[in-house]
C-alpha cells in the first residue's frame, strides 16, 4: 500500500467551486474499487474547493485505474518535503562596526601566563557555518606581546571557541567565544616542581635516580628529537623517509614537538636543581629515528609517515643499533604485514616493540599495536589531576565504567580493545619541547596514547636497567620473551575493564 | 590506471636467502619506479598491472603492499 495524490489541472484553466466538487465526487467514484479516500478536515470544509485527493491504495491497481481518469487529472505518489527552517541571522546585514579588518570581523586575544605575555604561541580558533553546521578553524600566532588577531567573515562563521597552545611552561587553553570581540586568557603556568612528576609517582617512582635506565638502550621511532639541552645524549639513527635512510648531523632535528616530548618522557636528563621533570627513566641511551617529513599544516606539522619508513625504522634500531625496546607513539587504522613482519624481526633480535594503541576516541585498537607481536599501550588520566579549564581536562570520559577507584579513568580520546596490553599516564604529561635558540629549555603538556606508551617504555627500561638476568641474556628471542614477561608482571590492575587497561599499568620496584 | 606508493620488503626470515641484486631487478622492470631503497626494502610508484606482474617474478620471499599513511 502507499498513498497516492489525485489532483485536477487547474494551470490554465479556472473551474468554479461547484464544478470542482462535482469533479472531485467523480474522481472519487472512479477509484473507490481500488483505493480508500484518507479524509482530511479540509475535505469536509465548505469552501473546499476540491481539486486534491489523497489516496490510499495498492500501486499496481492505482496505475489501472490512471487510464480510467480524465486526460486533466495528475495522479502521482505523495512525496514528502521538508521544511528549509529560515534563520534570521543568514540574511541579516552584518553591521559596520564588525567590518574592520581582514575578512569581516576580528577578535582580538591577548595570552598571559605567571604575568607575562605567551609569546609563539599556536592558536586556533573554531568556528562553525550558520548554515550547514560544519566547521572551520582559523590559526593564530601570538607576537611578542602575546597578542593575535583573528580574522572571519561574519556572514558565514560564527566563532565557537579558541584553543591556545603555547610553546613552553604553559598550560594549553580552550576557551569559549561568547560574542566577545576582545579576549584576555590567562593561561596556568606549568607545575614545575621536577624532577619527579605524578606520571613517575604512579609508575612506583618516589625517589629520583640520573643513573636509572643504565645498561638499556632505548630507539624511539618519531618526528624526530630535540635540540634540546637535556637531550643532548640522544643519538641519531638517521631519517627514514620515502623509503630513503638521511643520516645529515640534522637528519633527527624534530620537525614537530612530538618526539622531543616522548624522548623527554623516557629519558630526560634535567639540570640539577632546576626543578624540571626528568625522564623516567634518565640513565637510559636514547637512539632517535625520525620518520615524519615536517611541513604539514598547523594541525600536523610533522606531516603524515608510512607503514614503510615505520618498518624500516624498526628493523635498523633493532638490527643495527642494538636496542632493548622501541617506542613507537604513531598508530592508523590499517594493518601492514611490513611492519609486523619488522616487529616480528625485532623480537627475534631480542628487541621489543611498545606502541601507543592510538587517539580512536573509542574506536578499535589502531595497528601496529593491534598486532600480537606489540606491546600496546593505552592511557589512564588522574582525576582532577590537572589544573581546571586546561586542554587536557577535556579528555573526562561520559562513561562510568572508565573511572576507577585507583583514582585514575580511561580518557575519551584513547582507542579501545582487547589487544590492549597494559596501560600507563597519558594525560597532561610535561616533558620536552624543541628549543629554538642556545638558552631556551621548553617544557609543554601533552595528552595522549603517545604520552602513556613512552611512560611504559620508560617503566620498563627503568625494571631492565636492575635486571642482570635480563642484561645477561642473548639478543634474541628470550631476551624481547623475558623483557615482555617482566613488563606484564609489573602490571597492577588499575579496576578498569581490560579493553581499556589491559593488564593494568607497570609499577618499577627497584631500590 | 593511477600509480600509487608501494612497499616491497624482504621478508625477515628470508634476507639471507634472496639474491643480493634484487634491487636493480626492480629497477629494470617497466612501469615501476624506485623512490627510495634500502638493503631491506624500497618503495615505488607503480600502477596495480605492474605491481602484480613484479610480484609474480620476485616470488614468495619478498611482502608488497600499498603505502599506508601513520599518524
Amino acid at each position: 500500500m502507499a498513498r497516492f495524490l489525485i489532483a485536477q489541472r487547474v494551470a490554465d484553466k479556472k473551474p468554479e467551486p461547484a464544478e470542482s466538487r462535482t469533479t472531485l465526487n467523480k474522481l472519487r467514484v472512479a477509484v473507490a474499487k481500488v483505493a480508500d479516500v484518507v479524509e482530511t478536515e479540509d475535505e469536509t470544509r465548505e469552501e473546499d474547493t476540491g481539486e486534491t485527493l489523497i489516496l490510499e491504495g495498492d500501486p499496481v491497481d492505482i496505475e489501472a485505474k490512471r487510464k480510467e481518469l480524465p486526460a486533466d487529472t495528475f495522479i502521482e505518489t505523495e512525496k514528502l518535503r521538508h521544511p528549509g527552517p529560515f534563520h534570521p541571522l543568514v540574511a541579516s546585514p552584518p553591521l559596520q562596526e564588525e567590518l574592520t579588518s581582514g575578512l569581516g570581523a576580528t577578535i582580538e586575544l591577548n595570552a598571559s601566563s605567571a604575568g607575562a605575555p605567551v609569546r609563539a604561541a599556536q592558536v586556533m580558533m573554531i568556528s562553525v557555518a550558520f548554515r550547514g553546521g560544519f566547521s572551520n578553524t582559523t590559526f593564530g600566532v601570538t607576537d611578542e606581546k602575546g597578542r593575535v588577531l583573528l580574522t572571519y567573515n561574519p556572514n558565514v562563521w560564527v566563532p565557537l571557541g579558541v584553543a591556545v597552545l603555547p610553546r613552553s611552561r604553559a598550560w594549553p587553553v580552550f576557551t569559549q567565544i561568547l560574542g566577545q570581540r576582545k579576549l584576555d586568557i590567562v593561561l596556568p603556568p606549568l607545575f614545575r616542581d621536577g624532577p619527579l612528576g605524578w606520571w613517575h609517582r604512579v609508575l612506583g617512582l618516589n625517589s629520583y635516580s640520573e643513573n636509572l635506565g643504565e645498561g638499556i638502550r632505548v630507539g624511539v621511532v618519531d618526528t624526530g628529537v630535540g635540540p634540546h639541552p637535556y637531550l643532548s645524549h640522544v643519538r641519531s639513527a638517521g631519517a627514514f623517509l620515502n623509503g630513503n635512510r638521511l643520516q645529515t648531523p640534522d637528519s633527527t632535528n624534530d620537525v614537530a614537538e612530538h618526539g622531543t616530548h616522548v624522548a623527554g618522557t623516557i629519558g630526560a636528563r634535567p639540570a640539577s636543581g632546576s626543578k624540571d621533570f626528568a625522564g623516567i627513566a634518565p640513565g637510559v641511551e636514547l637512539v632517535a629515528a625520525r620518520v615524519y617529513p615536517g611541513g604539514g599544516p598547523p594541525t600536523m606539522e610533522s606531516g603524515p609517515t608510512t607503514n614503510g619508513d615505520i618498518a624500516q625504522a624498526i628493523l635498523t634500531l633493532a638490527r643495527d643499533e642494538e636496542c632493548d625496546i622501541i617506542n613507537l607513539s604513531s598508530a592508523g587504522p590499517m594493518r601492514s604485514r611490513v611492519e609486523a613482519d619488522r616487529i616480528t624481526a625485532a623480537l627475534n633480535r631480542g628487541t621489543l616493540v611498545i606502541c601507543s594503541v592510538g587517539n580512536g576516541n573509542g574506536l578499535p585498537i589502531m595497528y601496529p599495536a593491534a598486532e600480537p607481536v606489540a606491546v600496546g599501550v593505552s592511557a589512564v588520566g588522574p582525576t582532577g589531576g590537572v589544573p581546571f579549564g586546561v586542554m587536557d581536562m577535556f579528555s573526562y570520559p561520559p562513561q562510568p565504567d572508565r573511572f576507577s577507584f585507583a583514582g585514575f579513568y580511561a580518557p575519551n580520546f584513547i582507542s579501545v580493545g582487547i589487544e590492549t596490553k597494559c596501560t600507563g599516564p597519558g594525560v597532561g604529561i610535561i616533558s620536552t619541547a624543541p628549543a629554538q635558540g642556545a638558552a631556551e629549555v621548553p617544557y609543554v603538556s601533552m595528552s595522549g596514547t603517545s604520552m602513556s606508551a613512552p611512560a611504559v617504555t620508560g617503566a620498563l627500561a627503568a625494571i631492565l636497567s636492575r635486571d642482570s638476568t635480563y642484561k645477561s641474556l642473548p639478543r634474541n628471542r628470550e631476551r624481547s620473551s623475558y623483557a615482555w614477561r617482566v613488563l606484564l608482571r609489573s602490571a597492577r590492575t588499575l579496576g578498569l575493564n581490560q579493553q581499556y587497561q589491559g593488564y593494568g599499568m607497570p609499577v618499577v620496584q627497584v631500590s | 590506471m593511477r600509480n600509487k606508493s608501494y612497499v616491497i620488503a624482504i621478508k625477515s626470515e628470508k634476507e639471507n636467502e634472496v639474491q643480493q641484486d634484487w634491487v636493480d631487478q626492480i629497477r629494470a622492470f617497466s612501469g615501476v619506479e624506485i623512490q627510495g631503497a634500502t638493503s631491506d626494502q624500497v618503495t615505488v610508484l607503480a600502477n596495480e598491472d605492474s605491481i602484480k606482474r613484479l610480484a609474480g617474478e620476485l616470488g614468495d620471499d619478498f611482502l608488497i603492499e600499498e603505502g599506508i599513511m601513520r599518524n
